[in-house]
């Protein structure tokens, strides 16, 4: 007879999760839905169901992973029901008004992007995770996440140094 | 304009810019959480206490694994997912073999169940219940990627040896989808040799989604990749039948053996006696209750340790619904004289072979996007796999692709690039087809 080995998440255990991880999810929201709004949207239903299903976590060891998935299973979800937006599409007021506004174009190729490479896009830049453990979140060779990010980045047009632990970018204390 | 890598950073760079919500999210959560409490309560007070009643009996009187179920499954409304399968699990309540498991796995918000499987030391035959909230588009299709199986007596990862297939699943569909796995015999190229199925395990299987009609490397969509860990019942012995039927074509004996039969599959076994001064290979049909399946192209001779020539047919049981009456049928055969197994040299500048082969001339060998094509002409018809090619120091090169036309030419494709000696063998002979087959009836089996 088979079985599940229920272990599971303590309501205070995941709350701190939670707190803990909550910018690292917003990274990883934004990078994949590109938009403020629609990041607390995925973030907030990820949240929830994974508070639902928080003893059903079978190594609470790993529950960032678990807690990446889902929310990563909930932004294909919000792009589904969006549908393909072509750039006439998008109303202005999802644009961010900066004074040299960040072009759609970079936004709408990553989400054009196939899905293996945009999954290992998103993992090393957004969410700083290691080649390691992207191959290990992905379950892939260390080898194919270099290769996938490689292809993802000249289908972007980036040309980027690829060193471990090094990014070109600067992020906002 | 900006560069492309500069509208990168600044992507990157706004990603971090957090929005003062964020850090109200765990507020929001208890919210929700005091919400659906009250919703809950008010949902399990309406559901029609007759009709749940009235249901509950009929399925208690009728299914035994719904009666082990119910000592699963808390809720009452759940009976309505049981319902819907009524026909196969009927099937397999009075299927000995079925092993009733009862597993979940989870990936984000899509619940994958595996109510049931069968299994013997050889194959696996999974019934997933595929999640209820799969969203698929008219042309979009989900398959079932066996990706490993991980040995939990000695922790060794599973992950070739063996093949796997499951049907596709689409909108609409029957949610209850089975996947095979077969572990491979032993020499098949390519394939290293596996043990067989370990009796305790996890399965890791991912759900595919493809875009219908599109290049697999192009098609997919997404992956959700889900984990099992089983703990199966022993497994049961093989029941060996003894054939012993002996067929001869064109003065070449074939004894069809035995069959071995095991839950999920058979196996029929024939051997060629070494006296035999020819290779034969035979097109096999499965005839069962007049209803005809093609078993595959000319399988491989296997030479084994004891210098017996076998061969090894696979025939899927039809565990649901077996038939009353089975018979294999010899459709057509090659043949080739045993002592025709010289290697022959290519001359690529000078487009010959030497010696020639009988009844085969290389008519021509030219280049294509980046292949050399070699043109056979041949008198008669042969089937796939005529030509085998090889550099000189006997490495087998692959065969990128080939094609055969009605007027008996056979061309193959293999990379262009320099080959210092290049060889080919003709590796089967020529087709016939029998004008009446050879039926041999076969035991239906477990």
């Amino acid at each position: 007879m088979g079985y599940f080995n229920r272990k599971g998440i303590e309501k205070d255990a995941y709350i701190r999760l939670i707190e803990q991880y909550r910018e690292t999810m917003y990274r990883i929201a934004y990078g994949y839905l590109g938009s403020e709004g629609e990041a607390l949207e995925a973030i907030d239903e990820a949240i929830y169901l994974g508070y639902a299903k928080r003893k059903t976590v079978k190594e609470p060891d790993f529950a960032k992973t678990w807690l990446t998935r889902i929310l990563i299973n909930e932004c294909y979800r919000m792009l589904r029901k969006r549908g393909h937006l072509s750039f006439y599409e998008i109303p202005p007021d999802v644009v961010d008004e900066r004074e040299e506004p960040i072009s759609l174009s970079t936004k709408l190729a990553l989400q054009s992007l196939p899905e293996d490479l945009r999954q290992v896009i998103i993992l090393r830049y957004f969410a700083d995770m290691t080649i390691r453990e992207t191959a290990e979140f992905l379950g892939i060779p260390d080898g194919t996440v270099s290769s996938r990010a490689r292809k993802a980045l000249s289908i972007l047009r980036i040309e980027l140094m690829e060193e471990e632990g090094e990014k070109i970018y600067e992020k906002k204390s | 304009m900006k560069k492309s890598h500069e509208n990168w950073n600044d992507y990157l760079t706004e990603s971090t810019d957090y929005p003062e919500e964020l850090y109200q999210a765990t507020d929001r959560l208890e919210l929700r959480i005091r919400k659906e409490k009250r919703k809950k309560r008010l949902l399990f007070s309406s559901i029609p206490t007759t009709a749940a009643a009235l249901l509950f009996v009929i399925l208690m009187n009728t299914s035994v694994v719904f009666a082990r179920t119910m000592a699963d499954i808390p809720i009452l409304s759940k009976i309505s997912e049981l319902v819907m399968y009524n026909e196969s699990l009927k099937s397999a309540v009075e299927n000995r073999n079925i092993q009733y498991v009862n597993l979940k796995a989870e990936n984000g918000d899509l619940e994958l169940k595996l109510p049931y499987v069968i299994a013997d030391s050889k194959n696996l035959v999974l019934f997933l219940e595929m999640p209820e909230n799969l969203e698929l588009s008219g042309d979009e299709v989900y398959v079932v990627n066996i990706d490993y199986l991980r040995d939990l007596s000695n922790d060794n990862f599973i992950s070739d040896g063996f093949f796997s297939n499951s049907g596709s699943y689409i909108t609409g569909q029957n949610p209850l989808m089975q996947v095979n796995i077969e572990f491979v015999e032993e020499d098949l190229h390519r394939y290293s040799i596996q043990e067989g199925l370990p009796q305790n395990f996890e399965l890791s299987l991912s759900l595919q989604k493809y875009k219908r009609g599109t290049d697999p490397e192009e098609g997919l969509l997404s992956v959700d990749a889900f984990k099992f860990e089983l703990s199966l019942d022993p497994f049961k012995e093989p029941v060996i039948y003894p054939l012993n039927e002996e067929v001869v074509i064109e003065g070449q004996k074939i004894l069809f053996k035995e069959m071995v039969s095991y839950p999920v599959r058979s196996e029929i076994i024939f051997e060629y006696p070494e006296a035999n001064d020819s290779d034969i290979n035979l097109r096999l049909s499965l005839l069962e209750d007049g209803g005809m399946t093609s078993l595959s192209g000319y399988a491989q001779i296997q030479r084994h340790h004891d210098g017996a020539a076998r061969q090894t047919i696979h025939i899927r049981s039809d565990y649901f619904n077996p038939p009353k009456s089975k018979s294999i049928s010899i459709d057509s055969y090659t043949i080739k004289p045993k002592n025709e197994n010289s290697l022959y040299q290519i001359d690529l500048e000078k487009k010959t072979m030497s010696p020639e082969i009988d009844g085969i001339k290389l008519a021509d060998i030219s280049h294509e996007d980046g292949l050399l094509v070699f043109t056979f002409n041949a008198t008669e018809q042969y089937p796939y796999s005529l030509i085998s090619f090889f550099l000189g120091d006997g490495q087998f090169i692959d065969i990128v692709k080939e094609a055969r036309r009605s007027d008996y030419t056979y061309l193959y494709y293999i990379e262009d690039k320099e080959y210092e000696t290049l060889e080919i063998i003709q590796s089967i002979g020529p087709e016939y087809i029998l004008e009446e087959p050879i039926l041999i009836p076969i035991p239906v089996g477990n």
